[in-house]
């Protein structure tokens, strides 16, 4: 369903380059897609379709709709270039939570699940939300306390407490 | 057995078992708060929930998604009203009307005329599955793997075709749902298909890991550039929550209306609740005489939407169910649930777990007398949570995707997959891409890619197999009209973007497409 809100230009001028940036990444992925699917059998005797027939077909399609978006989007007019009132596509706030999931994708490999929720939900409530240093440490240690109980006790799932 | 003996059993089941209960309530509890908290959707609720299910009973886990499905149409209604945010894409029409009621100071009015009309909803809704599902699963019985093939092709034409984001974007959404589900070792050959030399691909990557990475954490982000929004208490008086049995009586035809509007178009994959809302407001506002009021505070604006939402969980429930087929993500998800159980959907789940699927059936009814009961008298209660709840979202959603993700398998590289889905999931909401084709396609691709195999050894090669039987050929014809509108957006997204002027979108509105 389609609701109507008033963009900023500036806004709107990043969101075209996020459009393209993303068309281009998703034309590279079909393209590796078609390379890697061209290289598997596309038939087979047993079952008539070989495993890179159905990628085959997918990956030229998918290269196919990117193009046309992509460039639907090169021909769509943006906003001038003087007009920009300095809002941004993505906030601080975004960024900050971006990292810190990058950061925790990383650290739940080295230290293990529990101490990266650990140090995500901290974060996310101290920088993220802007929380002060009692209320992030309380509401830490009770989420993740209860949530571990929930798993390991009421689900019976066993989540270790360091990486092993 | 007949169709009231078997739901006559699942009744019993539901109500007999303390821990199914237990989970229905939970469920509806959680469905309306999540639904009721500006931002947070249904499918980001069940997506999040949805590894919780790997430690429960398959009834309880079930009864559970199906409960939050159902309480997150209760929902949506309560920030519509009070706040004139909508809770939930499906409750965006509940504030055309809900809201102006509440500043005409019947707040209390508003929100039980609009529960008891979710309630007639629902009822149309489960009366619907009790009788269809059955039946449909019964004929699917003809079902032979080039039919399925077809309508699952079918259906992903009309999940990329009814979406309301660029065709284009739609197809490609859908189709990159497909590739991701061929990643992994081929189930027929044992080839390795896109897996870079990384054995934990090897099984391929997990609806649950998707889901929760595409709706989960790129909720989070959504949310936190959405801009802060103060939360005015409203004050709800217990004495206006009782339904006022005059109104209720005056527009029971406008809920039966919506319900049968949203029913129906439930059953349709790819068009959800928000199509029905829309579709059955347009539909009272067309029958009403008077329609001067629309838009300023009519009952009928609210009934008709909540009844049609209710309504079309029953319409979602029947080709999930029944065929093994989903049409929503919310059903995709449902199915998630299934397979995590160890249940094998399609036609054969009511042979092989009848006594679950009818308890699910039966927990549909169970639910909908507890969100009635929880969504009058207890509205003030939900009220006072979104001003409780709102600050713990961030590191809840977080810490509950992650632990979720984690108990699937104990891998921790299936926590890495859920970032990247989350990232993706935040880029292509940015870029309009619609989520819920993405999920389907994981979903269906494998379905799909079988089917056709299966089908080509039945008919040792020969293709004409996918047009022989009346079935295919129906919906071949559904698929071949499918095509065509996709054909005429396609001609007019082109003409489209011939636009106005640089200088003419100084400031421009701009509109957004709502999975």
């Amino acid at each position: 369903m389609r609701i109507t809100l008033q963009r900023s230009t500036d806004v709107r001028r990043q969101g075209k380059f996020l459009r393209l940036g993303f068309g281009l990444v998703l034309g590279c992925w079909a393209g590796s897609v078609i390379a890697f699917a061209a290289m598997l059998p596309t038939s087979s005797q047993a079952v008539g379709v070989g495993p890179g027939a159905f990628a085959l077909f997918f990956g030229v399609l998918l290269l196919l709709m990117v193009l046309v978006e992509i460039a639907l989007t090169l021909k769509s007019p943006g906003p001038a270039p003087e007009v920009g009132d300095g809002q941004a596509l993505v906030n601080n706030g975004q960024l900050l939570y971006l990292g810190a999931l990058v950061a925790t994708a990383c650290l739940v490999f080295v230290v293990g699940v529990l101490p990266a929720i650990v140090a995500l939900v901290f974060w996310s409530t101290k920088v993220v939300e802007r929380r002060g240093y009692l209320f992030s440490l309380t509401v830490t240690l009770v989420l993740v306390s209860v949530l571990y109980l929930l798993f390991s006790t009421v689900l019976k799932i066993r989540i270790p407490l360091i990486f092993t | 057995m007949d169709m009231f003996s078997l739901l006559g059993a699942g009744l019993v089941n539901v109500v007999s078992s303390p821990s199914t209960l237990l989970w229905c309530l939970v469920g509806v509890v959680v469905g309306t708060l999540v639904s009721a908290l500006p931002g947070i959707g249904t499918v980001t609720a069940m997506a999040v929930l949805l590894p919780l299910t790997f430690g429960l009973e398959p009834a309880s886990a079930l009864v559970m998604l199906v409960s939050i499905y159902l309480g997150g149409m209760y929902g949506g209604r309560i920030s519509s009203i009070l706040l004139n945010i909508p809770g939930d894409s499906s409750a965006i029409v509940s504030t055309f009307d809900g809201h102006p009621l509440a500043k005409q100071g019947r707040v209390g009015y508003a929100l039980t005329i609009s529960a008891v009309a979710s309630f007639v909803g629902g009822l149309i809704g489960f009366v619907g599955l009790a009788t269809l599902a059955g039946i449909l699963a019964d004929a699917a019985i003809l079902f032979g793997p080039a039919e399925y093939f077809v309508l699952i092709a079918v259906v992903l034409l009309a999940t990329a075709g009814i979406s309301n984001a660029s065709v284009f974007k739609s197809i490609a959404a859908v189709v990159m749902g497909l590739l991701i589900s061929f990643i992994g070792l081929d189930p027929v050959t044992g080839t390795e298909r896109f897996t870079w030399g990384i054995s934990e691909l090897w099984n391929g990557i997990g609806l649950v890991v998707v889901a929760v990475g595409l709706f989960g954490v790129s909720e989070v982000l959504m949310r936190l550039g959405a801009a802060a929004t103060s939360i005015e208490r409203q004050s709800v008086k217990l004495r206006s929550l009782f339904p006022p049995v005059r109104s209720v009586m005056r527009y029971t035809p406008t809920m039966l209306r919506g319900g049968v509007i949203g029913f129906f178009i439930g059953l349709l994959p790819g068009a959800g609740a928000a199509m029905a809302t829309f579709v059955s407001y347009a539909a009272e506002k067309g029958v009403a005489r008077d329609k001067s009021q629309f838009g300023k505070g009519d009952p009928r604006g609210l009934c008709a939407p909540e009844a049609a939402d209710n309504a079309s969980v029953g319409g979602a429930l029947i080709p999930t169910l029944s065929l093994g087929v989903p049409g929503s993500a919310a059903g995709a998800l449902i199915l998630g649930g299934l397979t995590i159980a160890g249940l094998q959907p399609g036609p054969m789940l009511f042979q092989t777990s009848g006594d679950i699927v009818w308890t699910v059936i039966a927990a549909v009814l169970v639910a909908n007398i507890f969100l009635l009961v929880m969504n009058t008298l207890l509205v003030p209660f939900f009220a006072a949570a979104l001003h409780v709840l709102t600050p713990f979202l961030t590191a809840t959603i977080s810490a509950l995707c992650i632990f979720g993700v984690y108990s699937l398998q104990g891998s921790v590289f299936d926590v890495l997959l859920m970032v990247i889905f989350g990232i993706v999931g935040y880029v292509m909401r940015l870029a309009d891409y619609p989520l819920s084709s993405l999920l389907l396609g994981v979903i269906l691709g494998p379905i799909l890619e079988t089917n056709f195999r299966q089908a080509m050894l039945v008919s040792n090669g020969e293709y004409s197999i996918f047009w022989t039987s009346p079935i295919t050929v129906v919906l071949l014809v559904l698929g071949g009209i499918l095509i065509m509108l996709f054909v005429v957006k396609a001609i007019r997204v082109i003409q489209n973007s011939k636009g106005p002027t640089s200088k003419q979108l100084s400031k421009q509105a701009v509109t957004h497409d709502i999975d």
